[in-house]
């Protein structure tokens, strides 16, 4: 049994992972840095390493849009990893737990996004009684009290309580199925093409396509490393961008935005930035980030704004709003551009709601996606070959990522008004996306060929003298070739409707079965 | 078949819709059928922006007599559609004019502005006595086909058996 320090540290990890994730911070919990945190509590960081990596490969495809809640990669590397250090097993103990944990760990999550809803409510009351800054506390102590909390709790739980029962488990399996862990392990390298074809999924498009193969050769039949590959694909994606001129949509319009005298100090600026980070703190399901978007900028509006009007617009501000978290700096810059304007509620709320839509569209293809996958590839690849530079890269550049991006959105957005989105229409949005498009389709065909093992041992024999093994007939035609089969099989069943969890079931369950009869492994 | 999927969704198109029902059924037109949302420039500018990676998908905003028209004379036949409406109103007005679908589904609905007398009866979905009626209305025109489900990977959910429990007839 872990002890209870332990437990509680893989709690206090989970409830910062937990914040870090609403606040779109720094990717602190993604499986990679999952996976070395908890090795690294537990007493065996390089197995984190490992297993947190692998992990990561499995749920690459898997991202939270709207209000759907798919499995919880991180509450599943956690306990996968701690039972796994913890009963001495390893990854192919680890994977098996970690997958339907995250798939128990959607259900908590879903729990605790509905019961956080009380806090909106009483929002609203502080709100109408003008008590502003008990409605900011409200918002602050719901994350930490009622959804990262949850999430910690189901980890203590998990991490205190779970290797006893796995254990005996595990001492019963021993002796009487010693094949079924080796079998499992090599069901669960199954689920990873199924991940990477779930997020190749949203890539697919003529365009890319040729990146995934060339990506996909270049670490096959070369050998070349990810971070090599990741450089040509960036030169190539810069490339594009740079010299690939794009016909404007529409003619320039010589920014005829009426403006206002710039009221808002840096300062203010500043504030609106960093309150905006914890946007999704007291996320629930009836209005999602609306008492998020309130904290953030109803500083502003008691700046420019009388205590009534104020009020009244603190009831706007608290209705329904829910996009993507990063992307929503944008909104939040025209806004302070408007309410600096004095612009009427009307415009205000048009603009807000007519923007959800598009930037929820925009940042979840563009960054919840790609960009993710882009940086989590590179980071789990180096993670799984051992190294701590994996989880360190992703931190950092995920840092750097979200918090200019989001710095760039909201003062473009303060600066142009109402007029950014002839901005964006004339051609930014379509360059950024091609360049990470090529990025993230090479990494993706890169991370198959180089950490996807499928083999098949079968080989013909005759009188004890192995004549042909197949592997090495397929070696022969193409290195990697299982992989990529596997992928286009996880392909054309989630384009056949089959859900992301059932096809990694499926693939898991007949991967063990192949495993254990001796024709994969 | 031309309308692949008609939904309900007070937000329109965000990442539900284009990272994850497009690809289900292969996209490449999507029809947000609003006068409100046809008449606001603004609007009519942002939507198209909302599906980066897919730039194949087409997107356009219509006003309602407009849409009818359009759809009704065939106008986009070959292409694999989706019709979108803020509003179970605006569903259920199409499904009366003879715009043909197979199913309806209800995504999200009724958090951006409020209703008289509503009740969350689902996650994402609020309704009032109102709208219960129109919902219960356009049901006719798809064989009962009414289901609560916001993206392909989560369940579906037949909506007049909640809708009953919650708004008995």
């Amino acid at each position: 049994m872990a002890t209870v320090i332990q437990a509680l540290l893989c709690a206090i990890y989970a409830l910062i992972a937990y914040e870090d994730d609403l606040a779109q911070f720094s990717h602190f919990h993604v499986p990679t840095i999952a996976g070395f945190i908890t090795g690294a509590i537990m007493g065996n960081p390089g197995a984190g390493l490992l297993i947190g990596g692998t992990c990561e490969l499995i749920f690459i495809g898997i991202y939270a849009v709207g209000g759907a809640r798919p499995p919880e990669p991180t509450v599943g590397t956690i306990i996968g990893t701690a039972i796994a250090i913890e009963t001495g097993m390893g990854i192919e103990l680890a994977l098996p737990i970690a997958v339907p944990i995250a798939v128990l760990g959607a259900q908590v999550f879903t729990l605790v996004l509905t019961s956080s809803v009380v806090f909106i409510h009483a929002a609203d009351r502080f709100n109408a009684e003008g008590k502003f800054s008990s409605a900011y506390w409200l918002h602050l102590i719901c994350g930490p009290l009622m959804i990262s909390g949850g999430m910690a709790l189901l980890v203590f739980v998990g991490v205190w309580l779970g290797a006893g029962p796995v254990s005996a488990f595990n001492s019963w399996v021993a002796t009487n199925v010693p094949w079924l862990w080796g079998a499992l392990g090599a069901g669960a390298g199954c689920m990873v093409p199924v991940g990477l074809a779930a997020l190749l999924r949203i890539y697919w498009n003529l365009r890319f396509i040729p990146f995934f193969l060339l990506g996909f050769t270049l670490a096959a039949v070369m050998g070349v490393g990810i971070v090599p590959i990741a450089l040509i694909g960036g030169a190539v994606g810069l490339i594009f961008y740079v010299y690939v001129k794009l016909t404007p949509e529409t003619q320039r319009d010589g920014g005829t935005e009426e403006k206002a005298a710039k009221k808002l100090t840096s300062n203010d600026m500043f504030w609106a930035f960093l309150r905006h980070h914890i946007l999704q703190n007291s996320w629930c399901f009836e209005r999602m980030q609306a008492l998020g978007y309130y904290y953030a900028i109803m500083p502003v509006v008691e700046k420019f704004y009388t205590k009534e009007e104020a009020i009244e617009r603190g009831k706007m501000h608290l209705e329904f709003y829910n996009t993507h978290p990063s992307a929503s700096a944008l909104i939040l810059g025209i806004d302070l551009a408007l309410e600096e304007q004095k612009q009427p509620m009307d415009v205000i709320r048009s603009m807000k709601n007519g923007l959800i839509g598009p930037m929820a569209g925009i940042g979840d293809s563009l960054m919840g996606f790609a960009a993710r996958a882009i940086i989590v590839s590179i980071g789990a690849s180096l993670a799984i070959a051992g190294n701590v530079a994996g989880p360190i890269f992703i931190l950092v550049v995920s840092f750097i990522m979200f918090n200019g991006v989001k710095w760039l959105l909201m003062t473009q957005g303060y600066k142009m008004g109402l007029g950014m989105i002839d901005e964006m229409r004339r051609g930014g949005v379509e360059k950024v996306t091609t360049a990470i498009g090529i990025l993230g389709s090479m990494a993706i065909g890169t991370v198959l060929a180089t950490w996807v093992s499928i083999t098949t041992p079968l080989k013909y024999v005759v009188s004890g003298i192995t004549l042909v093994t197949l592997q090495d007939v397929l070696n022969g035609i193409l290195p990697k070739m299982l992989p990529l089969l596997t992928l286009i099989l996880a392909m054309t069943a989630l384009r056949r409707g089959l859900s992301i969890t059932k096809t990694m079931l499926l693939f898991f369950l007949v991967g063990t079965v192949l495993a254990a009869i001796g024709i994969l492994g | 078949m031309p309308v692949v999927l008609a939904r309900i969704d007070d937000r329109l198109i965000h990442g539900q819709i284009t990272c994850s029902w497009t690809k289900k059924f292969r996209a490449n037109r999507i029809i947000v059928v609003s006068d409100k949302v046809a008449s606001n420039p603004f609007m009519v500018k942002a939507l198209p922006l909302a599906a980066p990676l897919s730039p194949d998908i087409k997107i356009s905003a219509l006003h309602m007599n407009e849409a009818i028209e359009d759809l009704k004379s065939g106008k986009y036949e070959p292409d694999n559609m989706f019709l979108m409406t803020e509003n179970p109103q605006d569903m259920l007005t199409l499904a009366k004019s003879g715009v043909k679908f197979d199913w309806i589904n209800v995504g999200q609905q009724g958090q951006m502005s409020g209703m008289k007398d509503q009740k969350r009866i689902t996650k994402t979905v609020a309704v009032g006595p109102e709208q219960a009626k129109m919902y219960r209305e356009m049901a006719k025109y798809v064989n009962n086909k009414l289901i609560y489900q916001q993206v392909p990977e989560e369940g579906a959910y037949d909506f007049l058996p909640i809708l009953n429990q919650n708004f008995p007839e």
